[in-house]
């Protein structure tokens, strides 16, 4: 019935209760809600700090370190794409931009041809979906509500003729402060921290933070003992301190990368698919510089998107636009340019403009070993390398023209690649993107979306998880529920599709702990 | 703007890799004189803090965001009107919750000194 920081616990414990979850964002808070409402005993471990609001000074500087993964630097092996991941109380949901989207239909149904995803349907989410919508506040934006920065991306796919439709946000009395990526400073954000955590500790859930989760252990197919140790909060470091749970039910919800993490540490990896085909919708992007002040550093991160490249036949990866925010610390580190370069393009930040644009991997069929796989370093923290395919390459490629020619059909007097290289007409944009490199490590590329690595399905040779309950296949007391169960990649952004997942598959876990 | 030392050295650069100028693109940001046809105006005290902290929610014209967020600093409403400085500052240092909106405390990232210049500009910007 509380939540509890690492220096908490000063001696090793060992706990007791119906279901221990491992991770407390989109997945892991919603079935803690779902079983401490229905007076089942809880136990939350969240390797993340707990952070209230009143902590979140508004500065990337402090924020960044405190609330991401590996202080802000996760990445791919290779560093050619940063991966940022939420690290706290509350997960991912914390940090990200509130953009939610159900999974679209068509993506359900490779699942279920190409996958052998049989008893999640989209059907049978619908009902979460409104639950869980209703609950979070997941409203549509109004074009009045549009920031500058996201105008130009309106105004420039309108001006070309292409899709653009607006955003639904999962806010309640929103101030547009900007400040969704570094935590919400007055609550509007409805994330796990405001909603679903605190839920599950009034209804008896324990939450322990600053709790990493080594292993777990078994006795043949039942999960006996979930093992964390505890950091110290204001150090981030080892405290010493051992915390043992036994569990009638394990549930893992640590998000892509650290779940099939945990389970390879576990020494759980029957059938070799744990951490493999992880996807990250790579995104990429191109900045318009414009007469007047943007300020795109102020009001929403993202309010509107463009479908207009969401399917460009089978052999040609599809891609989703949308507007995006530039801050000056992320902006900074992550334009490959030095000195009178960086200078100048800093000095022109408050006219610029973002257009961002992210690719669909995990739908280049003949593939199986398609994306990113986890593995573990020596240490045992997760290494994840992603292979950079000609179909990656050509959709940068694709991706980055789109974004240019949003930028200067909304407005812009100069549109510039991530590179950067410079254009101020359709004729030279054409040359930057046929003459500029985009291999790996040669062009910035980020992800926010990490999906995949312990795939659902029903054939136990190619998944990890059984997805007509999300239980895993090799136990009958552990199941895994959060983005690393998605077989591709969503196409959208996740979260709206870990709630729905998460509401249903609670459902299982509360028959199980019966 | 652009520094006669880049240009030569990126010239060379461009040449030795046999893959020639991009056909009149630029290879420099433009600059800000340029992209606004003139000089910026010097900015006054306390400016850069409203645009970084304060124009989300009480808007560049000072009447809030769209209504539903921020006070509006223009209007019979103003808290302009009903408080004094010193009173607007510890609402700003400490932050305000209301019912439909709330305003985040700003101690971890302004000092007092910060406060009292936005709080003139805000003044002389909106306060007609």
């Amino acid at each position: 019935m509380a939540v509890f920081i690492g220096s908490d616990l000063q001696a090793d414990q060992e706990l007791t209760c119906d279901v221990c979850v491992v991770g407390s964002g989109a997945g892991g808070a919603h079935v803690a809600q779902r079983l401490a409402t229905q007076n089942k005993r809880v136990i939350v471990l969240e390797e993340g700090g707990f952070h209230a609001s009143e902590k979140f000074d508004m500065t990337e500087r402090n924020m960044v370190p405190r609330l991401y993964q590996e202080a802000g630097g996760r990445g791919t092996a290779d560093r050619s794409i940063q991966v940022v991941q939420g690290r706290a109380v509350g997960g991912t949901t914390v940090i990200n931009w509130t953009t939610c989207f159900r999974t679209p239909e068509r993506v359900m149904e490779v699942w279920r041809e190409h996958h052998g995803v049989e008893g999640l349907t989209y059907a049978s989410l619908v009902p979460h979906w409104e639950i869980v919508e209703k609950r979070l506040n997941v409203v549509k934006m109004t074009l009045e509500q549009v920031n500058k920065n996201n105008m130009v991306t309106w105004n420039g796919a309108k001006k070309l003729g292409w899709h653009a439709d607006l955003l639904h946000r999962n806010v309640k009395h929103c101030a547009h402060t900007g400040y969704c990526g570094v935590g919400c400073p007055i609550d509007a954000k409805q994330s796990m921290l405001v909603t679903m955590i605190p839920e599950a500790v009034r209804a008896g859930a324990d939450v322990y933070a600053n709790a990493w989760v080594e292993r777990i252990e078994r006795d043949g197919r039942k999960c006996t003992k979930v093992i964390a140790k505890l950091r110290v909060p204001e150090t981030d470091q080892p405290s010493g301190v051992t915390l043992t749970v036994k569990a009638k039910i394990v549930v893992l919800a640590g998000g892509g990368i650290n779940t099939p993490a945990l389970l390879l540490r576990s020494k759980v990896d029957a059938n070799g698919r744990t951490g493999m085909r992880t996807f990250l919708h790579p995104a990429i992007g191109a900045v318009g510089m414009h007469q007047e002040r943007i300020d795109p550093f102020v009001g929403s991160p993202q309010y509107v998107h463009s479908d207009q490249f969401v399917d460009r036949g089978a052999d040609k990866i599809g891609m989703l636009i949308e507007g995006a925010p530039i801050f000056p610390m992320s902006f900074g580190s992550f334009v490959p340019s030095f000195g009178d370069e960086k200078q100048a393009l800093m000095e022109l930040m408050p006219n610029l403009s973002l257009t961002g644009v992210m690719l669909h991997d995990g739908f280049d069929h003949p593939d199986r070993n398609e994306g990113g796989h986890v593995t573990l370093t020596p240490a045992g923290k997760p290494r994840l390398d992603y292979r950079w395919t000609s179909r990656l390459e050509e959709g940068f490629k694709a991706a980055v023209d789109a974004a240019m020619r949003i930028q200067l059909a909304g407005g812009a007097k100069q549109v510039a690649s991530p590179h950067p290289r410079y254009a101020r007409n359709e004729q030279q944009i054409a040359d930057v993107v046929a003459t500029a490199p985009f291999g790996a490590c040669q062009v910035p590329v980020f992800s926010a979306h990490v999906m995949g690595g312990c795939a659902m399905g029903t054939n136990e040779r190619w998944s990890v998880v059984d997805s007509r309950t999300l239980r895993h296949h090799g136990f009958d007391n552990l199941f895994v529920i959060d983005g690393s169960v998605f077989p591709t990649s969503l196409t959208v952004n996740p979260q709206l599709s870990i709630y729905g997942l998460a509401s249903w598959a609670s459902e299982f876990v509360l028959q199980a702990v019966a | 703007m652009r520094p006669l030392r880049w240009t030569i050295a990126g010239s060379l650069l461009l040449g030795a890799l046999g893959c020639g100028q991009d056909r009149g693109a630029d290879s420099w940001p433009i600059s800000r004189a340029e992209l606004e046809g003139g000089a910026a105006p010097g900015a006054a005290p306390g400016e850069a803090t409203y645009r970084q902290y304060c124009i989300g929610c009480h808007g560049a014209d000072g009447r809030g965001n769209g209504g539903t967020t921020g006070a509006d600093f223009t209007g019979p409403a103003s808290p302009l009107r009903a408080h004094a400085d010193a009173e607007l500052a510890v609402s700003v240092r400490d932050g305000k919750r209301g019912a439909s909106a709330s305003m985040p405390a700003h101690s971890p990232v302004l000092s007092d000194a910060q406060i009292a210049q936005v709080l003139a500009y805000v003044r002389a910007q909106f306060a007609r």
